[in-house]
């Protein structure tokens, strides 16, 4: 189980928060943090409290919105949105991790005889 | 960019607004995962834990976004501060206590730095400083090409020559002006005999030491230095306006004589003019040179004689000039091969002379005197090290609450550190007043020149600041690590005491003070002897009833024959006089500045390689040694026919370290060698003066006499050895001068007079390492009595048992003065082998320091006082109380 859990680095969980957000749209920090979970398959460590650090790192950037709303159950929660820098960030984000990915991808596949 | 600056500065502004905000976000969030909890069928505890744990921690994730939200350092800084502040001024008089010892350190070390940074380490003038330079020369002809007129393994600073003045001023861009001066000692007045400092110097000379308007009338314009001889004009400086004249306005326009060159008086420099060095009364422009001294014309010759300094363009750094003037004086060099010469271009401080840069003398002296500031510094914040220390002890309660409530060490030891810089900005503030106040005073106190740049400057503010760092990070490290380093059981269970674990460090506190506060005082008391010996040693004593009297037959243009006659009478009617026992010629004063040493060798040595040995020169008449009481030791001293005429070997009197220096223990009388290009021979071997000492160091080999030849020496002191009344001498003395030639009008005065100056100056100096080797011991005492008595109280519950199941007092005493003074000891040993090291050092920058012997038995007296007050007051415990205590 340990094993195959990834810790994540700061960057990516802000990617993360981002991608759910832009799929999901308005949402607050348990749901981002819920969605992230599921959509990972529970592969991915998450501390959920570490969201927070990455929402205000979103939001000091301009590219997230926050206001008070009610959740679901009518609770009183902060809901975050996704704003057009924020959106254009993202674009260009997952262009370059989709880019390293395939590198990576490519590094990892290589076997002796290829380097030969 | 700016957006998110904005959000951060407002994040660390409503820093309580946002988190209550979050306060209410991170509930609900919790909130939601218990009902997730509860719904996948947890009961309630259950579900609230297994959400904290999803969570990661309430408190973290409020940290975590903290971070994230502010500037997380600037803003626990702040907060260190704000409880550091806090803590402070609870305890007001710990506080004071520790700011006032650390103030002391700390100001002195800064003052001391504002003093000696302006007295050699800035530019020498008040206007303009950063864009003056001066250029100095360095002859590094390898010796076995040049003819190089220095003795080989020297450094070879030489002045420029007028072709070299010439070329860098009219080649040279990156300079705004460039002027060349040269020193001299011109006689003022028709017959007199006072000597005043002058210099000549190009016509532009006022214009870099930017003096633009004269007190009176006008300064040198381009014209005057146009021809050789043109222009016998002088500009004088208001003091001599003052002194000789009596502020007479129409001195302006009239001629004065130096030298017995008519000059007329074109203007007056005010007295805060900053182009003089040290009283500098004089100048002229310097194509007089060749009517103003003997020796031709300097300018046509190729001779060495001009000082260069002047003003870079705007802009400019030092470097970017240096490799200019280095191209330039290369292609000269060329056309004087085989000569080869070291440039550099440098801001003119006195750190650059050669004096001090000889054998790295200067550096050596700077860190000397820097170092024992640096060590009263430190003295003092080990005081407030162990202020620091017994705090930790009365705080380790407070320590363990909070690293049991979750406050990481790390962030703890930074607060605590964070205490303690604060303890040293009060230091810092007041060193800031204390670097404008003390050079100032120094100088009113030693009665010196103040340096033209007086103001500190950013580096002694830059100073100030390190010292105050440092001192605030040196008292508070150790402390901060103890206070950490505690048993957080024992604390909080109220059975230990923080570091009641045995702590080394304590007694090595006790060891290092007590080690640097020897070295210092050993310091002082090598001043303080040197002094001693200086005021009691026979030459000096006697010196208050020697009159030396200068006799400037040269300069009133006598010939040898008339000057020698002359010079016969006054030597016979001076020893007729009541009063007087013995006259006798000298060509220098027997200790003063005016020493003149040369080189000496063997005369089978070949003279090239290898460090020259230096020898102090005087020539004197054979009655000299009686006159100023040299003792004779082997010999013979001169017989008066040898001091009528040359011969081809000269009879040599010399003092015994040279005769050491050169044969070793063998017998010297009658051997041969050579000073300064003659061939001398031992007659007699007399005992050192002090003179010779005063000098001594690597490369001097001692002193030597030669007898004075009354047709050449012609400038020379006329000595005269008397009982009684000093003044009447004088008078009688003067006017007795005055009627073998009216023209000299001298003012008889005794050596000690002469040499009182210098004397005065060495003894301000040693005045002040005195009272910092006190101040520093009496703050080391503090310490050890600090450390030893918070050992006892400490020890207190175990002294009260030990009490209390019958120890006696005498026992109490000897286990606290046992424990105490192990330590004492061992810092005295690492103090004196510091000592050694250090006085192995300054025989090597040829300093006026003579003989070695640390006043020990102070420093361990003082300590076990130090040591003992608090046993007595351990030994007398009552017990019953220091049990009652915990």
């Amino acid at each position: 189980m340990a094993q195959s859990r990834i810790e994540i680095l700061q960057g990516t969980l802000d990617l993360m928060v981002l991608q759910t957000l832009q799929t999901i749209g308005s949402q607050h920090g348990y749901g981002i943090a819920r969605r992230i979970e599921q959509v990972s398959g529970k592969t991915v460590l998450l501390n959920q409290g570490t969201i927070y650090a990455s929402l205000v790192r979103l939001q000091q950037r301009g590219w997230i919105l926050a206001e008070w709303g009610a959740s679901d159950n009518n609770r009183r929660a902060k809901f975050y949105t996704i704003t057009k820098a924020g959106r254009k960030q993202l674009a260009a984000e997952a262009e370059n991790w989709q880019k390293l990915s395939e590198v990576m991808a490519r590094m990892f596949s290589q076997t002796g005889e290829d380097i030969a | 960019m700016m957006r998110r600056w904005w959000s951060r500065i407002r994040a660390v502004l409503n820093r309580r607004a946002g988190e209550i905000d979050f306060d209410e976000e991170l509930a609900a969030h919790v909130e939601m995962l218990v009902e997730q909890y509860r719904s996948e069928g947890m009961t309630e505890p259950e579900a609230r834990r297994a959400a904290r744990l999803a969570l990661g921690g309430e408190a973290q994730t409020r940290e975590v976004r903290r971070e994230a939200a502010g500037w997380p350092l600037i803003e626990s800084i702040a907060q260190d501060l704000r409880y550091a502040a806090r803590t402070l001024r609870r305890d007001l008089l710990f506080t004071s206590m520790v700011t006032l010892t650390l103030t002391l350190g700390v100001g002195m070390n800064s003052g001391v730095f504002s003093f000696v940074s302006s007295e050699v380490m800035r530019a020498p003038v008040q206007r303009d400083p950063a864009t003056f330079f001066r250029a100095r020369l360095e002859d590094i002809t390898p010796p076995s090409e040049g003819r190089s007129p220095f003795p080989p393994g020297r450094r070879r600073f030489r002045l420029a020559t007028n072709e070299e003045y010439l070329a860098i001023r009219d080649q040279a861009r990156n300079f705004e002006s460039v002027t060349a001066f040269f020193e001299i000692r011109p006689v003022l007045g028709a017959g007199s005999t006072t000597e005043i400092r002058a210099q000549l110097t190009t016509c532009n000379y006022f214009h870099v030491y930017r003096l633009r308007t004269p007190l009176r009338g006008s300064l040198f314009s381009a014209d005057d230095c146009a021809r050789s001889g043109s222009a016998p004009i002088v500009v004088i400086a208001e003091q001599l306006w003052k002194d000789r004249f009596a502020s007479d306005p129409s001195v302006v326009g009239s001629v004065i004589r130096l030298n017995d060159v008519p000059l007329t008086v074109i203007g007056i420099t005010p007295m805060d003019f900053d182009g003089r060095d040290n009283r500098v009364a004089a100048w002229i422009p310097y194509t007089m040179q060749s009517q103003l001294i003997e020796g031709g014309d300097l300018s046509r010759q190729g001779r060495f004689w001009l000082e260069t300094t002047g003003r870079l363009r705007p802009g400019v750094t030092h470097s970017q000039a240096e490799a200019e003037v280095r191209t330039i004086v290369r292609q000269i060099d060329q056309m004087h091969a085989p000569r080869v010469s070291r440039v550099e271009v440098n801001n003119g401080a006195r750190m650059y002379a050669p004096f001090f840069r000889e054998g790295n003398r200067g550096l050596i002296v700077i860190s000397l005197v820097l170092g024992l500031v640096t060590l009263i510094m430190l003295i003092a914040c080990t005081n407030v090290t162990v202020l620091l220390l017994s705090r930790a002890a009365a705080r380790s309660r407070e320590m363990a609450v909070r690293l049991s409530l979750g406050a990481g060490r790390l962030r703890l030891f930074r607060q605590l550190l964070t205490e303690s810089l604060l303890l040293a900005v009060i230091p810092f503030v007041a060193s800031l007043f204390v670097v404008r106040w003390l050079p100032r005073a120094m100088y009113r106190w030693m009665a010196l020149d103040q340096p033209r740049n007086l103001d500190p400057d950013w580096t002694v503010f830059a100073y100030s600041m390190g010292a105050a760092v440092l001192a605030g990070l040196f008292a508070g490290f150790a402390p901060a690590l103890e206070t950490l380093r505690l048993d957080l059981s024992g604390v909080l269970k109220g059975t230990t005491m923080t570091g009641s674990g045995k702590s080394r460090l304590r007694p090595l506190l006790v060891s290092a003070q007590l080690a640097m506060s020897m070295v210092l005082l050993a310091g002082a008391g090598l001043m303080m002897h040197t002094l001693y010996r200086l005021q009691t040693s026979s030459s000096l004593a006697g010196a208050r009833s020697v009159m030396a009297i200068p006799l400037p037959l040269q300069s009133l243009k006598h010939s040898a024959d008339t000057a020698a006659s002359l010079r016969g009478r006054i030597e016979e009617q001076a020893a007729r006089l009541p009063g007087v026992s013995a006259v006798s010629f000298s060509s220098n004063l027997p200790l003063g500045s005016a020493s003149r040493s040369t080189s000496v060798t063997l005369p089978e040595e070949t003279p090239a390689r290898g460090t020259p040995r230096i020898a102090y020169l005087n020539e004197v008449s054979p009655r000299y040694f009686d006159t100023v009481r040299v003792r004779l030791l082997r010999g013979r001293v001169f017989a008066a026919a040898e001091t009528q005429r040359r011969t081809e070997v000269t009879p040599a009197v010399i003092g015994r370290t040279l005769a050491l220096t050169l044969w070793g223990l063998q017998d010297p009388i009658g051997k041969r060698f050579i000073l300064g290009g003659r061939l001398c021979e031992t007659a007699g071997i007399v005992e050192d003066t002090l003179e010779m000492q005063w000098n001594q160091g690597m490369a001097s080999a001692g002193g030597a006499y030669l007898p004075y030849h009354s047709q050449e020496g012609i400038n020379a002191y006329l000595m005269v050895r008397f009982e009684g009344d000093a003044k009447a001498l004088a008078v009688s003395l003067r006017s007795l001068i005055g009627q073998a030639e009216p023209r000299l009008q001298p003012r008889p005065m005794t050596i000690a007079e002469h040499s009182q100056e210098h004397v005065d100056r060495f003894t301000v100096f040693v005045t002040c390492m005195a009272v910092l080797g006190a101040l520093g011991l009496v703050l080391a005492c503090i310490g050890v009595y600090g450390v030893v008595a918070f050992s006892v109280v400490r020890r207190t519950k175990e002294i009260g048992i030990r009490i209390a199941i019958g120890a006696r007092r005498a026992d109490v005493f000897t286990l606290v003065v046992r424990s105490g003074l192990g330590p004492v000891l061992g810092g005295l040993a690492a103090g004196l082998a510091i000592t050694m090291a250090v006085a192995k050092v300054l025989p090597y920058i040829r300093l006026p320091l003579m003989g070695l012997s640390p006043h020990d038995p102070l420093t361990l007296g003082a300590a076990l006082v130090a040591v003992i007050a608090p046993a007595r007051r351990a030994s007398r415990l009552n017990p019953v109380s220091s049990l009652r205590e915990e």
